[in-house]
């Protein structure tokens, strides 16, 4: 009876010394984890802010007619008094107060920033459809080329189906070609015909991405664009594409645009591209 | 015998007291900093810590600012030993969807378990508009992912390669 009770005495020892035990194992894994809480571990998640400041996309050229007038700040510049017909205008790009445009000038492409000098001629500003220049104090006005009948320089090429539209999907010249409105917008809402006719491939290069075609289907408006196979896309409105999310970032802008530059790296020469959506 | 009994509670109790009283949320902040690294935000709704596990559910996903999906749920089932991560309602951002095939714009779950029995790897099973998925992410940071069933491949299988199984996508990241 004694050792029975010795015995009982002992196990509800051993018991209560376990339990003892368990709860210094607990406070001491609590206080390691308050601890390395406080030491180590963020209190607070990351918020996402909404970068608001989008950035505009380089917008190249304005060839089309505008449809729809937009009001530019008016700026009190000296009116021209003659015109120059040895530089031709190629493209524009304004914004507030700064203009870059590009001309040809005795067979040559010149990219001038507002200042700059061509053949003494100082670019002075630039409007959607003029470049303004100064020389010997005098302002020269260059007007972008009208494109009304496209026509008489630019080859047709026939339609086919990705639309059911029988309107001319592409038309123009290597450098330079029109893409039908409705088929650009088709393609931007429409990505599986995208990848039914190109496959595009990236290749990682140090820490930069570069999308290759690395499949174009013969005869597709991909192909009528003048893409070919193996062209390294390296830049869009002058946006260089070198992560996915610039490339998404071009891709969800694409839908507002009216001109397309793309730059791609065909037998490591660069060569330039230049849509307008009409 | 009783001294095994001891070890034996012991033991338990430290593994319960490690899972429960492990700071989940704030494990799961760590997480959201180390992502930030690489350009890529979480946005949650709410946060719901159990035992072992953790609920996060309606979080927006940002890769370098863009939003490029919403996912329903998060749930973290954690063990130490097996521990798996359920998310359902993959669901790529309309920014983005139109940029990626249709059939992979969402994914209806996706399930990640790791296990002490594979330790350098943890599996991964997708089951989404293009079908079901299996494969694991590894330690080399390489994705495999075989698709046992494809139901639309013409749109996305410029991706994936073949090989005796199957079709199958590879990466490393």
């Amino acid at each position: 009876m004694i050792t029975d009770g010795i015995m009982k005495q002992n196990s509800k020892n051993s018991n209560i010394k376990l339990l003892l035990i368990v709860l210094i194992v607990f406070v001491i894994v609590k206080a390691l984890w308050v601890f390395v809480e406080f030491k180590w571990l963020p209190s607070i998640g990351i918020d996402h802010i909404q970068n608001r400041d989008i950035k505009a996309l380089y917008y190249r050229v304005k060839l089309a007619h505008n449809e729809h007038k937009v009001q530019t700040p008016k700026q009190t510049i000296q009116k021209p008094v003659s015109s120059i017909k040895d530089i031709q205008l190629l493209a524009i790009y304004t914004t507030q107060g700064y203009a870059v445009v590009t001309v040809q000038y005795k067979g040559k492409t010149k990219v001038l920033s507002t200042g700059e000098e061509i053949n003494g001629f100082k670019l002075l500003s630039a409007s959607m459809q003029y470049a303004l220049f100064a020389k010997n104090g005098k302002t020269y006005k260059v007007e972008l080329p009208k494109i009304k009948d496209t026509s008489k320089y630019i080859s047709s090429i026939s339609p086919e189906n990705p639309t059911k539209t029988n309107k001319e999907l592409v038309t123009g010249s290597d450098n330079y070609k029109v893409i039908n409105k409705d088929v650009f917008e088709h393609f931007a809402n429409n990505i599986d015909d995208i990848y039914k006719n190109i496959a595009i491939k990236d290749i990682k290069q140090g820490n930069k991405i570069l999308f290759k075609v690395s499949f174009i289907k013969r005869g597709s408006i991909f192909a009528k664009l003048g893409i070919k196979r193996g062209d390294i896309i390296k830049s869009v409105n002058g946006e260089e594409i070198d992560s996915y999310t610039k490339a998404f970032s071009i891709y969800r802008g694409i839908k507002n645009m009216q001109n397309l530059t793309i730059v791609v790296i065909r037998n490591n020469k660069e060569v330039e591209l230049e849509y307008e959506i009409n | 015998m009783q001294m095994v009994k001891n070890i034996l509670v012991i033991i338990i109790s430290l593994w319960f007291s490690i899972v429960a009283f492990m700071p989940k949320e704030e494990l799961y902040y760590t997480l959201e900093h180390k992502l930030v690294k690489y350009g890529i935000e979480l946005n949650e709704k709410s946060i719901k810590s159990g035992i072992f596990s953790m609920d996060v559910s309606d979080i927006d996903v940002y890769v370098e600012g863009i939003k490029v999906a919403h996912i329903d749920h998060i749930d973290f089932l954690i063990t130490l030993l097996f521990n798996t991560i359920d998310l359902s309602n993959i669901q790529l951002d309309s920014s983005v969807s139109s940029f990626v095939p249709s059939s992979i714009k969402k994914i209806q779950e996706g399930h990640i378990v790791y296990s002490v029995t594979s330790p350098f790897k943890a599996k991964i099973t997708l089951n989404g508009d293009f079908g079901k998925a299996q494969g694991y992410i590894d330690t080399n940071r390489s994705l495999r992912l075989n698709f046992i069933e494809l139901k639309s491949k013409n749109s996305f299988k410029y991706m994936l390669k073949k090989d005796d199984n199957g079709w199958y996508y590879e990466t490393k990241f």
